[in-house]
């Protein structure tokens, strides 16, 4: 019971009054920016981390766990009322989310994706606070082959998970795009023998670049690039919510069991690297279909197909923080740039944390409750507030956000180099973007990357140069051939077959 | 070669040759610690070979791929583009002499222009008020200094 003696101290921390505050401050913010259309999670956190840099550490993750799961949250207003999700995550909730929304229950299926997030989000926070600690012991026991290993494993996964079969570079693609974000990643000084890396005698650039001006370009500028050149000013058709705004007993009794189940499935996808939200919403979706009495409702407007995968989502979010917190893995591109948030405050995520900073640990663990709380009253009174933060018009929406991207950059560091790097990394994303190559895997490999040599050479060191030290290890060698499968199996299939079967992946 | 497989084939070679680039930089660095047994090349090394062998692939699963696989290229319409590319290199580089607020303001009408409003004297004024409300959020609210320009005297005057 010490884990639940822990969570109390995190209680006592998270419960202060300024604490409380900076949690509503983070998830109101969360909610905010969550809700701009093509914005996700991932861009939320970027943009938002300037916010914190006056705070002392605690209160900064106590105001970022509230930005994490308030974007969270606001993605699916987003993708019920406007059909446009802004991360692969809420894609299933925006199958029926909108179709309700069409047939004129918006709100219904607003309340059943706030108070499913709810649900879920505390089973999955419940989840976090027993696994973290049982991952801590499994990590201690990890040697540095082990970890390498494991990052390897987990960028191969992630890589394969998001490559779209059917778009015709598949694989290669996101391979491509993990290596240049493996290269970003070692451009500066290298932490182990000073040498200059790739900055071609550029003063900024020593400092390497930084994961919130790679992840807010790639998303951010990428995406508004891209909206540009292809509709530009078009806009998008919002569905007024209308009719009674509370869930009849029928949506109650349709709802509770997608919860509890999306839940259960979104916890251990998101803990385990499966390419973030993405699998279990879409397995959620598959399942609450097929135990559906009406499986022909699906697609028109079934209230389960929007519990279901938006319970999956926030159970796999909490999910992502388990591996992050304890072993400093991060799972998906959220908490990939909630890695970098920690590492702005010199601290590193793993199980030294949890020694050394338990008060920080378990006070985040802690708001984490007390965020989906406050998120619960956001998003069920007060969702009219965020409905009218959609109906800004397009141009001024990406406006904002061009102006929000150069606030989140700019404000990291205070140079101008920044901004150049942001607008190239944008023009890289746009055109990924255009040509269909998934971004994530350049985000994780640009905050993996340096992690991963790091445990390289501290194995290679420790072999004197030996590289079979990662095969005679037999968690390593277990991880490593994990992996080859996972990159190997579709290549090898796809040579078989000239036409590739279309599969769940979708490319974003 | 049909159009549609151009994209995949050009991003395959630009990686590929991303991949080359990086295995020439590479030898720049100086290697040859005692204390460091492969030395800081190694892993860039690393990763120009995966760039070079990813871009390889990619060109060859794009002229493979059949053509009913491939998405359709939607129109790109590039001048909103460049205009908003202008926009945030303007700002790039005029930050710190201009200061926060005309620069943001810009970049704000710019990215209003690409998505089609034309109401340039309008949204200049929606986009300062925007660049003003933050600016004096940031600093005078979380204390983080944004770049003043030539207003800096003003605030100094204040303290």
């Amino acid at each position: 019971m010490e884990t639940l003696t822990l969570l109390a101290q995190g209680f006592a921390v998270a419960l202060t009054p300024g604490n409380l505050i900076w949690s509503i401050i983070g998830v109101t913010l969360g909610t905010a920016i969550g809700v701009l259309p093509g914005i996700g999670p991932a861009t939320t956190v970027a943009i938002l981390m300037p916010l914190t840099v006056g705070l002392p550490p605690v209160s900064a993750f106590i105001m970022f766990a509230g930005i994490y799961y308030g974007a969270q949250y606001g993605g699916s207003t987003t993708s019920i009322l406007l059909n446009t999700p802004g991360e692969a995550g809420s894609m299933m909730t925006a199958v029926d989310g909108n179709a309700m929304a069409r047939r004129g229950r918006g709100a219904q299926a607003l309340a059943t994706a706030a108070i499913g997030s709810f649900v879920a989000g505390t089973i999955g926070t419940i989840g976090l606070t027993f696994a973290a600690p049982l991952l801590v012991e499994i990590a201690l026991k990890l040697t540095a082959p082990d970890y390498f290993a494991l990052m390897v494993l987990s960028l191969a996964t992630v890589t394969t998970m998001l490559s779209n079969p059917t778009g015709g570079g598949s694989i290669a693609f996101g391979i491509a795009s993990l290596f240049f974000g493996l290269l970003l990643g070692t451009v500066g000084l290298d932490p182990q023998t000073g040498q200059a890396r790739f900055a071609f005698g550029v003063p900024e650039l020593l400092d390497g670049i930084d994961t919130v001006v790679v992840a807010v370009g790639l998303f951010a500028i990428g995406e508004t690039l891209y909206m540009a050149a292809t509709d530009g000013g078009k806009a998008d058709s919002m569905h007024k919510l209308r009719g009674s705004f509370w869930m009849s007993r029928e949506d109650w009794s349709r709802s509770w069991k997608p919860w509890l189940r999306g839940a259960l499935i979104g916890f251990p996808i998101g803990a385990i690297p499966a390419g973030g939200s993405e699998i279990p919403t879409v397995l959620s979706y598959t399942l609450e279909k097929k135990l559906s009495k009406k499986p022909e409702e699906f697609g028109l407007g079934a209230i389960e197909g929007v519990a279901g995968p938006e319970a999956a989502n926030n159970a796999s979010a909490a999910g992502a923080l388990s591996p992050l917190l304890a072993l400093g893995l991060p799972t998906s591109s959220t908490a990939a740039v909630m890695l970098a948030a920690f590492q702005q405050y010199g601290l590193r995520p793993g199980p030294l944390l949890f020694e050394s900073n338990s008060s920080l640990i378990w006070g985040l663990i802690a708001s984490l409750y007390i965020g989906n709380v406050f998120l619960l009253v956001l998003n069920l009174p007060m969702v009219g507030v965020w409905v009218r933060l959609l109906s800004l018009p397009k141009p001024w929406l990406y406006g904002g956000i061009l102006v929000l991207s150069s606030l989140g950059v700019y404000s990291l560091n205070g140079n101008a180099v920044d901004l150049v790097i942001l607008w190239i990394i944008g023009m890289v994303g746009f055109i990924m973007r255009v040509i269909g190559v998934p971004i994530v895997p350049c985000v994780l490999g640009l905050i993996l990357g340096p992690l991963i040599e790091q445990q390289l050479r501290r194995s290679l060191a420790i072999s004197q140069g030996d590289w079979t030290v990662f095969v005679t290890h037999p968690v390593s060698a277990f991880f490593l051939l994990v992996a080859l499968a996972f990159v190997a199996t579709p290549i090898i299939s796809s040579l078989r077959k000239p036409k590739p079967q279309s599969a769940v992946g979708m490319t974003r | 070669m049909s159009a549609h497989r151009l994209p995949g084939t050009l991003f395959g070679s630009a990686v590929a040759a991303l991949g080359v680039a990086a295995v020439v930089a590479s030898q720049q660095i100086k290697t040859g610690f005692t204390y460091d047994v492969v030395g800081p090349a190694m892993f860039s090394n690393l990763i120009g070979v995966g760039l070079v062998l990813s871009g390889i692939a990619s060109v060859i699963s794009a002229r493979r791929a059949s053509l009913e696989d491939l998405p359709d290229q939607p129109k790109l319409n590039l001048w909103p583009v460049g205009l908003i590319s202008a926009a945030l290199l303007l700002e790039a580089a005029l930050i710190s002499r201009l200061g926060w607020i005309p620069v943001v303001a810009t970049v704000f009408v710019a990215g209003t222009y690409a998505f089609g409003d034309r109401r340039i004297l309008s949204n200049a004024l929606t986009g300062l008020v925007l660049a003003t409300v933050i600016l004096l959020v940031f600093t005078l609210g979380l204390g983080i200094d944004l770049p003043l320009g030539p207003l800096e005297p003003l605030f100094q005057s204040d303290q």
